[in-house]
């Protein structure tokens, strides 16, 4: 199991701040996960098809090639806007 | 190097940060400080208000990262980061950054090197308030005056039913009663958000 948070826009998308993800077998990219989230249909499909979305593992920033690791926290999130 | 960084609600003071950056170190021959605040807008790119959003744990850690990666390019003796989260009104502070070192160059440097990393890298998100609605009718809402129970300004209330993809709330004025079940709101100006898209904000 993974923990999934969302954030800003992505969240109110998806409809929710987190959920939990059951990983498949033999690791999973995020971009992986991503595909397997969409598999749900709307609202995921509307959240991801944004391209400029970022991943963090571990609340580090990763390309859309790492792995997740079971116990991982995997979060997703627009470009930022701080400052 | 002394390192501070602080993510609250709560505003500061950029005249005690800045001395408690430099706190006695008689080897500190400059600081530069930056504060950035909430712009108001003209016209359609006016806002009422503004919501700063962040990722516990990660956010102070990123900013922790860059001021150290500022450290590494110049000799400082200090680095002072507050960045501010929750709901912001035009004028208010949201940031400030100060930068200690021996010499200017470094502090001035430095102080431009934090600030343009944290707005590329440090996760926070805002999102813009702008009126929509004058009156006392909100869609899917039940609305119902109360009279003089009390005048409150800037209070975020979440609507517990969505309407039109709309999550949250900000009313200005009047009474505002909510309970578990519903939210009651007599109002005169009630502002809707809008996700501030990136590069625009």
């Amino acid at each position: 199991m993974i923990k999934i948070v969302y954030f800003a826009k992505t969240r109110e998308q998806v409809g929710k701040g987190q959920e939990m993800l059951e990983l498949m077998e033999g690791g999973q990219s995020v971009q992986s996960v991503v595909a397997q989230l969409c598999e749900r249909g709307a609202p995921y499909t509307l959240a991801f098809e944004d391209e400029r979305i970022l991943a963090a593992i571990n609340q580090e920033m990763v390309p859309m090639t790492a792995i997740v690791n079971e116990g991982d926290e995997l979060a997703f999130f627009p470009p930022v806007t701080g400052g | 190097m002394q390192l501070e960084v602080v993510v609250a609600e709560a505003d500061f003071d950029s005249a005690e940060l800045s001395r408690k950056l430099v706190a006695g170190d008689l080897d500190v021959g400059a600081v530069a400080s930056f504060v950035g605040s909430v712009r108001a807008g003209l016209g359609d790119a006016a806002i009422d208000a503004m919501v700063l959003e962040h990722y516990p744990g990660m956010t102070e850690r990123s900013l922790r990262d860059i001021a150290q990666e500022a450290a590494v390019r110049w000799p400082l003796q200090g680095v002072s980061i507050y960045h501010r989260i929750g709901n912001l009104l035009p004028g208010e502070q949201i940031v400030y950054v100060g930068v200690a070192s021996r010499h200017r160059h470094a502090a001035f440097e430095a102080c431009e090197f934090v600030m343009d990393f944290l707005k590329t890298d440090a996760p926070f998100w805002k999102k813009e308030m702008k009126e929509v609605v004058e009156g006392g009718w909100m869609r899917g809402s039940r609305i119902e005056r109360r009279g003089r129970g009390g005048w409150f300004r800037g209070i975020t209330v979440q609507v517990l039913s969505a309407m039109n993809g709309l999550k949250m709330l900000i009313c200005r004025a009047n009474c505002i009663n909510v309970s578990n079940k519903s939210v009651c709101v007599s109002f005169k100006r009630c502002s809707r958000y809008l996700w501030s898209s990136c590069g625009e904000a």
